[in-house]
């Protein structure tokens, strides 16, 4: 069969992230077989994103790491406990409960499952970092569009995500970088503001803090992946906002397609039926080609040979390029910045993760990321003008190329037969689109013959002189290359939407900037307790017990959520002992880290002095009080356990059994005997007994025992278990069981 | 003598012309400068003569003799014609009062042989690889996406397709040094009426040429002054400004 699929080159670029994104990324869904792909936004917002050969952007942070020298306790998974709403999301592939965190009124929680080397790969699955926190539940370009819709590539990542190629990966990374390293120094900041023991009991905190901080980084390091993948060394079309397209999407469409078409489309065609059946389709620039190179900022005018998505093992130099092909410069700058920005971010906390170890010998040590060596390399003419055409078969075959002819009348002449029904764009901007494409086309063409080893075309330079175009030398139907778009910086955000400035605390003048600031200091949470000690009063701290304690007894599942938010809210604020008599080896955090002249609310466990010093001081302890503060009166127990018994009079129908009262916490059974908790402490039982003819209740450890007379019809036994119970138990827990009719 | 109370506009106009003339054919500087432009094409059309006297020679004893020497023929026009249009540009600097007027325009070069892309060969390659239908019947349904259907169809040309056929035509033949951009619109086609209509071969309209070489005169390099003629406004491919696909 002989495929000649021009008009999907425009198309393809647009279906899939991998095709938009230089290395790739990929999301497993946590049920499904190794080889499924998470179905939509929701569920890749919902999904950690797992080791995988095609998970590139996660493996070369993985890689990155471990040649920075950072500890590997930074690598590991934790999870991030959110409290959110009940809504649900409907999908066509399913529903999905609410992730994105409420600052009151939580009624469910939920937890995010993540390690810093997979926020490597979100750049390709949202916006944000805090569209991310937010559950790709919003639409941060958009805020009108629906979420769903705003998170598939067709209709919008796709064709924004001009911030992964140069220059503006540049000013993303730039900017991303800056907020690691501050968060970085404020994670320090309340690191030294905690001395010894402090510094012990609050640590969970500041590995929280720390994490954060890199997972900033980490996302900031996907733009400079990007940098360094070769189909991504030139200037995109484009810009992140719809504004810059003239709120056309169909053009943000047509231009995603030919970027598509010049970067490569393995990604797409490989895995789309029916080109899928006739794969591999290893075109370049992705794919390596003999005409395909990028001349590099510090060892030009040379051009190297060069790899993008798809290809990381010939990266790696794990699996052979194309004969005499050498990668390992383009590897070597890589980890070269990457290593770099790595360090200089965890070398900004205070290393409550381990020390910082020597790097590994490589990478290109020259490379310095805030510098013109990590940013101005570009693929060569030769590799724009190749890139153009569509290449079928195994690169090392080598792949041939099946549009011949296509810089100048195919390419321009197929995207004038699109049928597009995305609004807006009209039949006159289509003909401005075409006649810019065989410009570029052309052009193109004529400088891969004349200089195949100059940047020019992907410079996106107009040519000094250059009459004026119908849409203006190198721009696209009045769209300009990337460097027109090319904003922000350290400290200046490069879009309308990007992650806030720090501080991310709760309250921001800017509802927008409130908006993000909140999903991610909540999301974050115990990253960001210091936040909250300046900005929670002592009323807003009484209003989450107030709902905690409301909920409790009520729908299980919104009490749990209540009692949570009001732990994670109240415990950075809560000093054990009453006001005017507190235990200051147990200091509330807040109180610790609070900078004048702010001066923190608190409040009190109600215990009673005095204090000996022995009292346990942990996190977890505090948590526990943070719930007795919060929970009094809620929690769940049940008789789940055995509760046999015989009746020992039939006329009296008196009972006595064997009973076991099981205290369930979030899903967890942390009882253990009748009276003593299995997670530690002790818990005070009585039980009553009501509405029938019980009238004698003895319980003991293991067994308790109700007699009386009459039918034990209707008869309730209540069991109320009450005291510190260690863990997440420390409330009075009541339960009840219906004795039934002896047998 | 009362004036008269309106002068006919072309009158002015003339007037005024003829002024202007007289005032450059007065300057001594301009004068010297249309003179240096007269040289130049002298000069020019030497260049060509001598090149076409070895494109000659060369096709001696060549099997394709006879081709050969009108290639070299059509070469030498080319070439001449450069020459003059070189001269025109020429004097009008000189009339601007520019210092250095004199740019030799890019002599066409042309030799050996390349192969011309085929219109036909989209539609057939879209056949064989038996693609369904595109809307209405119309081309060949590529992709059916969210938003609608990516089509080709090949019957749907137009002057952007026209002009995508001459740049990719020029593409084929530019091999430097071999075939210089002026030598390739010597050598290729020259479209007679509306190029998107009929089965006439690829070609590139007379102006495309003459486009480039303006452009170059102007200051364009020739990588730039290709993509622009054929492309840019005022583009050498008649009707393509202004077109507009039709709704599909």
């Amino acid at each position: 069969m002989r495929w000649v699929l021009c008009g999907a080159v425009l198309a393809a670029a647009c279906l899939h992230p991998g095709a938009g994104g230089a290395w790739d990324v990929r999301c497993i869904p946590v049920t499904g077989p190794a080889d499924a792909e998470c179905q939509d936004p929701f569920e890749r917002a919902r999904t950690p994103w797992e080791e995988h050969p095609l998970a590139e952007h996660r493996q070369l942070l993985v890689e990155s790491f471990l040649i920075a020298g950072l500890p590997d306790l930074l690598r590991q998974e934790f999870t991030l406990t959110v409290y959110a709403g009940s809504e649900i999301l409907e999908a066509p592939t399913g529903d999905y409960e609410s992730v994105r965190p409420l600052l009151t009124g939580a009624e469910r929680e939920q937890s995010r499952r993540l390690t810093v080397p997979m926020m490597a790969s979100l750049p390709d699955f949202s916006y944000t970092l805090w569209d991310w926190a937010s559950g790709n539940e919003v639409c941060p370009p958009d805020p009108g569009h629906p979420a769903f819709d705003c998170h598939n590539y067709e209709s919008h990542i796709g064709w924004l995500n001009s911030n992964h190629m140069l220059p503006q990966a540049r000013h993303w990374y730039a900017y991303l970088h800056g907020l690691a390293v501050e968060r970085a120094g404020e994670c320090k900041q309340i690191a030294d503001s905690l001395a010894g023991p402090q510094a012990i009991r609050f640590r969970d905190w500041l590995l929280a803090c720390e994490k954060e901080a890199l997972v900033i980084e980490g996302v900031a390091q996907h733009y400079l992946q990007d940098a360094w993948a070769i189909g991504h060394m030139m200037e995109r079309w484009g810009s992140t906002e719809i504004a810059d397209f003239g709120f056309d999407r169909g053009l943000g469409f047509l231009i995603s397609g030919f970027v598509g078409a010049v970067h490569g489309s393995k990604a797409m065609f490989d895995e789309t039926p029916p080109f899928s059946e006739a794969a591999p389709w290893d075109d370049p620039i992705n794919a390596p080609h003999a005409d395909v190179g990028y001349v590099d900022g510090l060892d030009g005018p040379l051009p190297r040979p060069g790899v993008g998505d798809r290809f990381l093992p010939q990266l790696m130099g794990l699996r052979s390029g194309l004969p005499g092909d050498d990668y390992a410069p383009q590897r070597e700058a890589l980890f070269g910045c990457a290593v770099d920005g790595l360090r200089e971010v965890y070398a900004a906390t205070a290393q409550v993760h381990g020390a910082l170890e020597a790097p590994l010998p490589l990478f290109d040590a020259r490379r310095q990321v805030e510098q013109d060596s990590c940013w101005v390399q570009r693929v060569t003419n030769s590799s724009f003008h190749t890139g153009i055409g569509v290449h079928h078969g195994a690169f090392a075959d080598p792949a041939t190329l099946l549009i011949p002819g296509i810089v100048g009348w195919t390419m321009s002449d197929m995207v004038g037969f699109f049928v597009l029904d995305a609004p807006v764009t009209t039949p006159e901007v289509r003909e401005r689109f075409q006649t810019d494409v065989g410009y570029v086309a052309t052009l193109a063409g004529h400088y891969a013959r004349i200089r195949p080893d100059g940047t020019e075309m992907a410079s996106g330079a107009r040519p000094a002189g250059a009459p004026a175009a119908s849409g203006g030398g190198l721009s696209l139907a009045g769209v300009g290359s990337n460097s027109v778009y090319a904003r922000g910086g350290p400290g200046v955000p490069p879009s309308g939407y990007s992650d806030p400035l720090l501080p991310w605390g709760l309250t921001d003048p800017d509802p927008a900037q409130q908006e993000r600031k909140q999903a991610l200091n909540l999301t974050f949470a115990d990253a960001h307790a210091a936040d909250r000690c300046q900005e929670l009063q002592a009323a807003d701290l009484q209003a989450y017990v107030d709902a905690a304690q409301q909920a409790a007894g009520g729908d299980p599942e919104l009490a749990e959520a209540a009692c949570g938010q009001c732990v994670q809210m109240i415990a950075p604020h809560l000093r054990f002992g009453v006001e005017g008599s507190h235990d200051a080896n147990r200091e509330a955090f807040c109180a610790l880290v609070a900078e004048a002249p702010f001066a923190p609310a608190f409040l009190y466990t109600g215990e009673a002095g005095p204090f000996t010093g022995a009292e346990p001081g942990d996190l977890a302890s505090l948590r526990s009080a943070a719930r007795a503060r919060c929970c009094s009166g809620g929690g769940a127990a049940d008789f789940s356990g055995v509760w046999g018994g015989t009746c020992t009079d039939a006329g009296s129908e008196a009972f006595q059994g064997d009973c076991e009262l099981n205290i369930v916490q979030s899903g967890t059974d942390v009882s253990g005997t009748l009276g003593v908790c299995g997670a530690g402490g002790t818990v005070s039982i009585s039980a009553t007994a009501s509405g029938g003819g019980l009238s004698n209740v003895v319980i003991g450890a293991g067994s308790c025992m109700a007699t009386g007379s009459g039918s034990l019809a209707g008869d309730q036994l209540t069991i109320t278990a009450t005291g510190a119970c260690g863990g997440p138990v420390a409330a009075t827990i009541v339960a009840t069981k219906d004795l039934g009719v002896c047998p | 003598m009362p004036l008269p109370r309106m002068l006919p506009v072309s009158m002015a106009i003339a007037i005024a012309v003829l002024a202007v003339s007289g005032a450059d054919a007065a300057n001594p500087a301009v004068k010297a400068c249309v003179a240096s432009c007269s040289e130049a094409r002298s000069s020019c059309r030497s260049e060509v003569g001598a090149r076409f006297e070895g494109d000659v020679a060369a096709c001696s004893g060549a099997a394709d003799e006879r081709d050969c020497r009108r290639l070299a023929k059509r070469v030498q026009k080319a070439g001449k014609k450069a020459c003059n249009d070189a001269r025109k540009a020429c004097k009008r600097c000189c009339k601007l009062d520019a210092e250095s007027c004199v740019k030799p325009p890019e002599l066409p070069v042309a030799s050996g042989s390349f192969a011309l892309p085929e219109r036909a060969a989209l539609e057939t390659a879209l056949e064989e690889g038996g693609f369904p239908p595109g809307p209405e019947g119309r081309g060949f349904t590529v992709l059916q996406l969210p938003d609608g259907v990516f089509y080709i169809d090949p019957a749907a040309r137009s002057p952007v397709s026209a002009a995508g056929e001459c740049a990719d035509a020029m593409l084929a033949c530019l091999s430097p040094p071999e075939r210089n951009a002026a030598g390739c619109f010597a050598l290729l086609a020259t479209c007679k009426g509306k190029p998107w209509k009929g089965d006439a071969p690829v070609c590139c309209p007379a102006g495309c040429g003459e486009r480039y070489q303006a452009l170059l005169q102007e200051g364009l390099a020739a990588e730039d002054a290709l993509a622009a003629a054929i492309w840019l406004k005022p583009t050498c491919m008649p009707q393509l400004e202004g077109h507009v696909e039709p709704e599909p």
